[in-house]
């Protein structure tokens, strides 16, 4: 906490002259800095000393270039910070090396940062000084101010590329046991040395803030993939998703209620008949004229049989006397039973949809089988009923959205995952809501 | 539900195709529909049934 009043003194950095090639080398980190590399001619340099000699020559075709620059300046949250220091390590994994950049920022009133990017995934990362508490298990986490880690990788890392400065003595080749624990979007790595072991903790960060803070030009690289503590994006989405279906449910109920006590179910044709197939004779009929009311609406016709091993088709025409428009359906009404199993259904049921207001009558085309006797049924016409299948499609439909955000959720987490340690038990990836 | 906008409409949506679908008396059965059905059988000479049509798996209409 400074005073906005009282002005804080300049720094000034020293220059140092390279013992190989006689360039000029920045000094940003004053006396913190133990590890120099020459950008001319990539001699590392061990600072530490006033006589500055040479730890380690890297050859030039190992060369990378920072997206950061060296000297780039930026304020990350108020305090401004230099870009120092920039190494590549990577870790092999069945032969596949994976490689990160990592880059040293100085402030020399409030220190040292880091900022670490792997295929567009940028952390800014800061030194831990507590020791977090380790649960040994399946797969070990670690508690660091009160947030739970769950083990993601152990690994070795090996510096390919280093440049600028650093605070520590590094070199190209030095091996580190890296262990990283993940609670999105912090991650907790532990680097382990022969002598010491090193926690840090770093947190996910658009590539945007770190455009923007440095003041680089273009827009920075597009994330590839999911990374160790990248939050999710539906992170807390399913549980709310599934509250939100709750009420639409109850919405539903309460739309179904409506529409169930408002529904006129008005019987409007009600007629019994016999059928004989083996009577000679026409046997189709036309029904009275009924009468339709109201607003368009469905029309359900209902046929209610005697059939006992015995089968009935129905050809059935609406029509409308005064258009002469024809609704045609057909039904096949069966019923068998042999004393302890039955097959079909004596009743039959089916809807017309939309039929506007009108005078009415059915054209009936039964047929049968001769061999099987007469079968006596009802044909009941009913106008205006509730069609219970179209609230459980609606019930069905609100269920797709919470269903697929969970998806998404779920896989997420697997593509995360899968790059742990622990890939071929996924399921173990848990919430990190 | 401001935080799932997309997932209210789509509700919205829902509700608005059921009230429809209620109001109006939609069904997913289908019926052939025929227009212009003769209506007595001087409408209709030749044939003594009163009208033409066709529904699934069979034929039925005029001789």
């Amino acid at each position: 906490m400074g005073s906005p009043n009282i002005p804080l003194p300049t720094v000034k950095t020293r220059s140092l002259s390279c013992p190989n090639c006689g360039g000029t080398i920045q000094i940003r980190g004053f006396a913190h800095s133990l590890t120099a590399v020459c950008q001319n001619c990539l001699s590392v340099l061990d600072t530490s000393t006033p006589e500055v000699s040479i730890i380690q020559q890297i050859e030039a075709k190992l060369r990378r270039t920072p997206k950061v620059p060296l000297g780039s300046r930026g304020k990350l949250e108020g305090t401004t910070y230099e870009v120092i220091g920039f190494q590549t390590r990577g870790i092999s994994v069945e032969g596949v090396l994976y490689e990160w950049d990592e880059y040293v920022i100085f402030n020399p009133y409030k220190g040292f940062l880091y900022i670490t990017e792997y295929q567009g995934h940028w952390n800014i990362v800061r030194p831990v000084r507590a020791l977090p508490q380790y649960q040994e298990g399946s797969k070990p986490k670690v508690i660091h101010d009160g947030r739970t880690y769950k083990h993601f990788q152990n690994a070795t890392a090996r510096t390919e590329f280093v440049l600028g400065e650093f605070p520590w003595r590094l070199k190209v080749g030095e091996e580190i046991k890296s262990d990283d624990y993940t609670s999105p979007p912090y991650v907790l790595s532990a680097e382990t040395t022969a002598d010491e072991v090193t926690w840090s903790l770093g947190e996910y960060v658009g590539g945007d803030l770190i455009w923007r803070t440095f003041q680089l030009k273009d827009k920075p690289p597009s994330p590839v993939g999911t990374y160790v503590n990248q939050p999710n994006p539906n992170a807390g989405k399913p549980s709310g998703a599934f509250r939100l279906l709750m009420l639409f449910l109850a919405g539903l109920l309460v739309l179904t209620a409506f529409f169930l006590v408002t529904a006129r179910r008005e019987n409007v044709f009600n007629e019994r008949h016999h059928f004989a197939p083996a009577d000679l004779g026409e046997k189709s009929f036309v029904t009275p004229i009924f009468e339709l009311k109201g607003r368009t609406s469905n029309v359900v016709v209902e046929t209610k049989t005697d059939a006992m091993n015995n089968w009935i088709s129905l050809g059935y025409a609406l029509i409308n006397a005064d258009t002469g428009t024809a609704l045609n359906f057909a039904r096949e009404i069966s019923f068998y039973s042999d004393g302890s199993d039955t097959e079909g259904n004596r009743n039959d049921s089916t809807t017309i949809p939309s039929v506007p207001p009108g005078r009415y009558y059915l054209l009936v085309d039964p047929e049968g089988d001769a061999k099987l006797g007469s079968i006596e049924y009802d044909i009941i016409v009913r106008r205006d009923v509730p069609n219970v299948a179209f609230f459980l499609l609606a019930a069905f439909a609100l269920l797709i959205p919470p269903l697929v955000i969970v998806w998404r959720t779920y896989h997420f987490e697997q593509v995360r995952w899968r790059e742990s340690d622990y890939s071929s038990g996924s399921s173990s990836s848990g919430d990190d809501d | 539900m401001f935080r799932y906008p997309i997932y209210s409409l789509y509700a919205a949506m829902v509700f608005g195709t059921l009230g429809v679908a209620q109001w109006r008396g939609w069904s997913l059965n289908r019926v052939n529909e025929v227009k212009n059905v003769p209506r007595t059988i001087r409408d209709n000479p030749g044939s003594y049934r009163s009208h033409y049509g066709y529904y699934p798996g069979r034929y039925f209409g005029g001789k």
